[in-house]
């Protein structure tokens, strides 16, 4: 039996009040907690997805709207652009390399992207199993879309109009599974992709399709060349044919929009301003609009991090009462440790003891309350997103709440220690 | 084994009290009576060295108290001396068993379970080490409180009014056990009291007087 000893079962011997000062703590450190990780994993994954852009060419609309249909896929695209515009400013020579993005379709509310295979690249993504698209209506699965609607190599479906479920399906134009990339924790996760040619042809006109159809059953047609020459050198050559072949200008032809990477910073203080102010279209960056982004979503954690304080405060008042209260029973215990040779020192010890213990218990508690939540919300989102919260190492932050937490369980056990030292012995025994 | 010397304690002004000088040998018991108010808790509080006098020097075993600092204070009160208080209290978060073994860790005595179980046994209370002392009976809150005391083998255990809630039956029973748990113990008992059934049991008695004389008895 000792002083620590006797601390532990002091707390013990009051459960009521010791559990209130616990849940208050733990409900506290847990919110703030989970805060820091969901904060920290949102801008670690943003700033990962945004990785290999540095502008975002669409529609005039909203900039961050842009972003986030463009690159996170999940707002509404702003509109169309021309891709004869997007090729102008692709072959420009401050830009290393540019993704068209064309998308609007949906299968089981995941989205349809026509693109080329240097979007997959950009994120490095593998394939699972299968191969790339190939052709029109070919596509190549994400991950999460495999999983959730069970289709596999070979198997075909209609794409639906529009990003909410229950518009208009594309009837008896069946897209075809090639491929299924590995999960990769990335915004492809939930995308089904596919050549920009099969949303043209989509929506294109009925016969265009037909006749773009039987061309790919028919193997070496000049469509075929169409997607080779796509893949490899870009846009240029397929004005050519889709000129030649379809008889419909490339002026006709629309994408959503295109992800563009700069051969040099020289084009971030350059290209923005000319796309804005020259032409139709609406560049964005990334970079600047996550910032914007990161400083709004910034209100709302300061505002939920500072009633989680609050909490913590509270719990820490909590602590002071009880402490407080079971001293004012306990004087004479106090004085009786005195007289049986306990020093001043020993007693101010068991009461910062008893609250930083307290504080300790609640601060892990809170802890484990915070890595349940985690594992919850990463369950609830790993349907909805890409994101996943499933690691869970301690933060830095986390070892400043600690100290944060200690410090307020010492501050409630300040003034019950300054009551133990000022205990005047022989007065509180002569009054028993 | 205890000598004071012309102690005396002042509350205030006009509250000014002086004690008979108190000489004690090895293994003796001391019987000290007075009425209400006239400072026997004072001077027992003065012995235990919980406070300090205005005058005068109180050695035990050797040790004069006033000499030591707070803390060696505090510390030689733990290992020599044993209180018995007019009311038992106890740590009440822990057992029976607890509250020794936590009295014999502050005397800075080694944890000795043996020791724990040897005095309950001689006080007949073996069976309630594991209890709450504050949920026992008053009787035998009465004998823990005296294992409280005992524990630490202290060389001087001291009684404030140990019987004074107490019919005569049970008075005798406590005074007996205190005077058996001294002489097994080695120690030297002092009891404080204004119970004059207490005189015939007692050989050496002082009398506190508002004068403060000494009256001597028999």
């Amino acid at each position: 039996m000792n002083i620590s000893l006797l601390s532990i079962k002091n707390i013990a011997s009051k459960p009521l009040s010791t559990s209130l000062s616990l849940i208050l703590l733990s409900l506290g450190v847990g919110l703030i907690s989970l805060m820091l990780h969901i904060d920290k994993h949102l801008q670690a994954q943003m700033t990962n997805t945004i990785r290999g852009i540095d502008m975002v060419v669409g529609a005039k609309g909203s900039p961050l709207q842009l972003i986030l249909s463009a690159v996170f896929q999940v707002d509404v695209p702003t509109g169309n652009i021309k891709l004869s515009e997007a090729n102008t400013l692709q072959k420009n020579s401050l830009v290393e390399y540019g993704i068209p993005l064309s998308y609007g379709d949906t299968y089981q509310s995941f989205r349809i992207v026509g693109t080329t295979q240097e979007y997959p690249a950009l994120y490095a993504m593998q394939l699972a199993k299968g191969d790339f698209w190939d052709m029109s209506l070919q596509v190549t699965l994400g991950a999460s879309v495999a999983e959730k609607t069970g289709l596999n190599i070979g198997d075909t479906f209609l794409g639906s109009h529009g990003l909410s479920e229950g518009g208009h399906v594309h009837e008896d134009q069946y897209y075809t599974v090639t491929g299924i990339f590995k999960s990769s924790g990335t915004v492809i996760d939930q995308l089904i992709l596919t050549g920009l040619e099969s949303v043209w042809d989509i929506h294109g006109s009925h016969a265009d399709y037909e006749r773009d159809s039987v061309e790919h059953k028919s193997g070496h047609t000049e469509s075929g060349e169409k997607i080779e020459a796509t893949q490899t050198d870009e846009q240029n050559h397929v004005d050519e044919y889709t000129n030649e072949n379809h008889g419909e200008s490339e002026d006709d032809r629309e994408i959503t929009a295109m992800l563009i990477k700069f051969r040099s910073p020289m084009g971030m203080v350059l290209l923005p301003r000319m796309v804005n102010e020259n032409t139709n279209m609406q560049a964005s960056l990334p970079n600047y609009e996550l910032l914007k982004l990161f400083s709004l979503m910034g209100i709302a954690t300061t505002t939920l991090s500072m009633v989680a304080f609050v909490v913590i405060l509270v719990s820490g008042i909590s602590v002071f009462i009880s402490l407080y209260l079971s001293l004012k029973e306990r004087t004479y215990e106090m004085t009786l440790l005195r007289t049986y040779g306990a020093s001043r020192r020993q007693l101010l010890g068991m009461i910062f003891q008893e609250g930083a213990l307290i504080a300790l218990t609640g601060f892990i508690l809170g802890l484990m309350l915070s890595r349940v939540g985690l594992l919850v919300i990463s369950m609830m989102l790993k349907s909805d997103y890409s994101y996943d919260f499933s690691e869970s190492i301690m933060l830095k932050e986390e070892g400043y709440l600690l100290m944060i937490t200690l410090c307020i369980g010492l501050m409630a056990a300040l003034v019950p220690a300054i009551q133990v030292v000022k205990i005047n012995l022989s007065k509180t025994l002569a009054d028993a | 084994m205890l000598s004071t010397h012309s102690l005396s304690f002042e509350y205030d002004e006009h509250n000014q009290l002086e004690f008979p000088d108190l000489k004690l040998q090895v293994g003796d018991n001391l019987l000290i009576l007075g009425e209400s108010g006239i400072g026997k808790t004072t001077l027992l509080h003065l012995i235990s060295g919980l406070l300090k006098p205005k005058t005068g020097k109180i050695i035990i075993d050797g040790t004069d108290l006033f000499q030591l600092c707070d803390k060696q204070l505090d510390t030689f009160r733990g290992g020599a001396i044993g209180i018995v208080f007019q009311r038992p209290h106890f740590i009440n978060s822990l057992t029976l068993g607890e509250n020794l073994a936590l009295i014999q860790f502050l005397g800075k005595k080694k944890a000795d379970p043996v020791r724990i179980n040897l005095v309950l046994d001689s006080l007949g209370m073996l069976s309630k080490k594991n209890r709450k002392p504050h949920l026992l009976s008053q009787g035998e809150q009465q004998r823990a409180a005296i294992a409280l005391a005992v524990i630490n083998q202290p060389k001087l255990i001291l009684a404030d009014e140990p019987t004074a809630a107490l019919d005569d039956k049970n008075c005798i029973k406590v005074i007996e056990l205190l005077k058996s748990q001294t002489k097994r113990n080695k120690a030297s008992l002092i009891i404080i009291t204004h119970d004059q059934r207490l005189k015939s049991e007692f050989r050496n008695s002082v009398s506190l007087a508002s004068k403060m004389e000494i009256l001597p008895f028999n």
